[in-house]
């Protein structure tokens, strides 16, 4: 019994350190580097390791989100994560050179309004989001589930949050603050029915979804 | 063969006697006969296939020369300019950047207008060359929804998922109709069928949203 694992360390992460947009919305397996989290006592590094849909509907957060203390770890290769430390997700050179490990035992709720965007060091990739979710069901449940799963139930979340972050960064370079930004892009992503954000569920109506936001985008900037 | 009447006797007009093939002796038994066709249509089977087996070189052949012909072209265009086009098409940037090979913060760069490697800007003009061609030449519609689906349902594998690996050629087969969906993820990995079976799978609750499930027994 194996579970998934990475080649390099490259195939975790969306961005890193000076990489991490800012405009990206809050997600799972989000990297902050200094966070208070309720009942665990270290200090330190936290990453979010609840599901995007449980500490936000749309542009609207929760007020606590769970998340996991990100601790130091023995270096090692992308094969022992297969068959061993499931109560860990790896997070190899995630704040310069150097083993980490998010420690899913090392959980709490922690205040949303915490989770500054200029202390987020690292956003995960698709696929580390999905390793993530397949260790923590794995640590909680011993259920093993693919991460081609997790990416089939789940993509649609990930794709959500990429149209957001572009939707953010053309209005943001346009004169638009964050905040109208955001109203705006939820405005659009529930117009229409079925609604664009419905669409996106289903992988063959995502690129219309894609052209219609990066087109309507462009429309509000001209607008201006 | 038999021999000719003019073979036989020794009279003044035996040279003068036209050559008469003998029939086949009419005890030639029905699976003879079916063994000498079965022959015969091997040997159309094997030739046709070589036949098949060269167009499909030729086709392929043609299609690498075509992408780079097409690639030459579009790379004298500015980067970010290709990538808008890209962009155009509807493709995701995470995708887009998974089969270029580099990071989605590399390509936010060139959108930018940052100018890439001369190799990381071919590569971008190759992969917009690619589909202009499945779309103009394969008739394929949206080649950015079409690229994003799953080649058969029960494996994860779509044509960017090719892409990312370098099976161009795979893809182009597929998009021209020249081999099965099982045959192109065949190509690409033959283990799949072993690799992704999986006992799970996303249904819809009744909140509207997925979820993760046994698979249920039909």
């Amino acid at each position: 019994m194996t579970l998934d694992t990475f080649d390099s360390a490259d195939d975790l992460y969306l961005a890193r350190g000076e990489e991490v947009n800012p405009h990206r919305p809050l997600f799972t397996g989000d990297v902050f580097a200094d966070l208070v989290i309720p009942g665990v006592i270290e200090d330190g590094m936290a990453m979010i390791v609840a599901h995007p849909c449980t500490f936000r509907a749309g542009a609207v957060l929760a007020d606590r989100v769970l998340v996991a203390r990100v601790v130091p770890h023995s270096k090692q290769g992308p094969g022992s994560w297969r068959t061993g430390f499931y109560d860990r997700m790896p997070l190899p050179d995630v704040s310069g050179t150097g083993q980490w490990v998010g420690n899913l035992d090392l959980v709490g709720r922690a205040v949303v309004t915490d989770l500054d965007a200029t202390t987020r060091i690292a956003c995960l990739s698709a696929f580390g989001v999905n390793m993530l979710q397949q260790r923590l069901t794995f640590h909680l449940t011993r259920a093993k589930i693919p991460t081609e799963t997790f990416e089939e139930a789940f993509s649609h979340t990930f794709e959500e949050a990429e149209l957001l972050e572009e939707w953010t960064d053309a209005l943001v370079g346009g004169g638009w603050t964050i905040t109208d930004a955001t109203t705006a892009f939820e405005h659009f992503l529930r117009s229409e029915s079925p609604t664009w954000q419905e669409r996106l569920k289903e992988a063959q109506l995502r690129s219309a979804v894609r052209r219609a936001c990066r087109g309507e985008a462009a429309r509000l900037l001209r607008n201006e | 063969m038999s021999d000719t009447l003019a073979q036989q006797g020794t009279t003044p007009t035996a040279g003068l006697v036209a050559t008469v093939a003998v029939p086949e002796p009419v005890t030639k038994t029905i699976e003879e006969r079916a063994k000498s066709l079965a022959e015969h249509a091997g040997h159309i089977r094997n030739t046709t296939s070589l036949i098949g087996d060269d167009a499909a070189a030729m086709q392929l052949e043609a299609f690498r020369i075509q992408l780079d012909e097409r690639t030459a072209k579009l790379a004298k265009q500015a980067p970010s300019e290709l990538l808008a086009e890209l962009s155009e098409l509807g493709f995701a940037w995470r995708d887009l950047a998974r089969m270029l090979g580099v990071s989605v913060p590399a390509l936010r760069r060139w959108r930018g207008g940052e100018l890439p490697s001369g190799e990381n800007r071919r590569l971008v003009a190759q992969l917009l060359a690619f589909t202009q061609i499945i779309r103009d030449d394969h008739l394929v519609f949206e080649p950015a929804s079409w690229m994003e689906v799953r080649i058969v349902g029960d494996a994860p594998l779509t044509p960017i998922d090719l892409y990312a690996a370098g099976q161009l050629e795979v893809i182009h087969d597929l998009a021209a109709e020249k081999i099965t969906p099982e045959a192109a993820l065949d190509a690409a990995d033959p283990d799949w069928r072993n690799r992704y079976r999986s006992e799970w799978e996303v249904a819809t609750g009744e909140d509207g949203e997925r979820f993760v499930r046994p698979k249920t027994r039909r």
